[in-house]
């Protein structure tokens, strides 16, 4: 990744490219620091989007100038979850599916980045999400663990889709799936 | 069935044998990238866009020959793309679809089978959420689409569709 690519991409998306590429090689080239990397966070973003990493990278600020306390509180973070492969792949995934052909419309920029705030919500007994691709450009992903199935439907609406599977078939959530709540409903949570 | 589905009530192209019959067994082709896996990512069979506009295509398999399904559908998905494989079939029964309810009211249909055939295909049929469930919610589309990927099961070779 380019230091110009920064700027053509939401801060939701840059997290994981930090974490999951080439942490160290990005950190020695191309940030000096810390700051420098919420800087280039929190500039391109609205508040909106970047309330899920506050926490988060008030943490980082905290670290000071020590790029090896960033790095460390980035893989504490993200890469110790089993959700972060996730995350990564989410982050990539315009050129994981580059050679798809014309027909199969590649998710937007905003469904990517819907995608990345929900992952990034996953508890860490989630199963880890299968990632699925629908030709309209929707996301979604499929969670399985034993006889337990869930799918998370997303498109570029601040609202996201949610079913799992009860009885014999799936049944809709129960409740409303809002991004800017900063949590995932709450029957979904309990489900697994 | 009328209020959810109207169009099922009667045959809706000149081109058809008929209108969908429930004992029907229906045929949804699987071409790359629809089916494809790469790097851990799939693609979905049906997308929520074309359950919503009715405009899933698929076909009847009392109504296709083997060599139309092959000429007029197969083949021309494949055009389109060079990269693109044909991957398989998935198959089921038109009751089975429109036994799919909706979950309020339980009563209504959430899918409607119409027929669509052209000159060339006469088989081909037109899938998409009623009228009833056009108007829910995304969760309640989404627990649909499931339940109807859940039905067409896993796909099979054209052979054993044929046999």
């Amino acid at each position: 990744m380019s230091a110009t690519t920064v700027n053509d991409i939401s801060p939701i998306v840059m997290m994981p490219f930090i974490v999951n590429t080439s942490v160290k090689e990005y950190d020695r080239n191309r940030v000096p620091n810390g700051h420098s990397v919420m800087a280039a966070l929190v500039m391109q973003g609205k508040a909106r989007d970047i309330l899920l990493w506050s926490q988060n990278l008030r943490s980082i600020r905290d670290v000071g100038q020590d790029n090896t306390g960033l790095l460390e509180i980035l893989e504490r973070v993200y890469v110790s979850s089993s959700h972060s492969e996730v995350l990564n792949k989410v982050a990539r995934i315009k050129s994981l599916i580059s050679d798809w052909d014309k027909a199969f419309q590649a998710p937007s920029m905003k469904t990517i980045t819907n995608a990345l705030e929900i992952a990034a919500l996953f508890p860490k007994r989630f199963p880890v999400a299968k990632i699925r691709l629908s030709s309209d450009g929707e996301i979604s992903f499929e969670l399985i663990k034993s006889k337990k199935r869930a799918v998370i439907d997303i498109d570029e609406d601040r609202e996201f889709a949610y079913a799992y599977f009860q009885g014999n078939k799936f049944v809709a959530g129960k409740e409303k799936g809002v991004l800017t709540a900063n949590q995932l409903p709450k029957d979904l949570v309990e489900y697994f | 069935m009328t209020k959810d589905c109207p169009a099922e009530a009667s045959k809706q192209s000149e081109h058809s044998p008929s209108k969908v019959g429930n004992s029907e067994t229906l045929l949804y082709v699987l071409i790359e990238p629809h089916n494809y896996e790469a790097n851990g990512i799939s693609a979905r069979a049906f997308s929520r866009t074309e359950l919503k506009n009715s405009q899933v295509s698929i076909s009847r398999k009392n109504h296709i020959p083997r060599d139309i399904l092959q000429k007029e559908v197969i083949d021309i998905l494949l055009e389109k793309d060079q990269r693109r494989k044909f991957m398989g079939v998935l198959q089921a029964k038109c009751l089975k679809i429109r036994q799919l309810k909706t979950e309020e009211p339980k009563s209504r249909r959430a899918f409607c089978v119409i027929d669509d055939g052209t000159l060339k295909n006469v088989g081909h049929t037109h899938l998409g959420f009623s009228h009833t469930a056009r108007q829910q919610t995304k969760s309640q589309w989404t627990a649909y689409r499931e339940n109807l990927t859940l039905l067409f099961g896993e796909e099979c070779s054209i052979n054993e569709i044929y046999t």
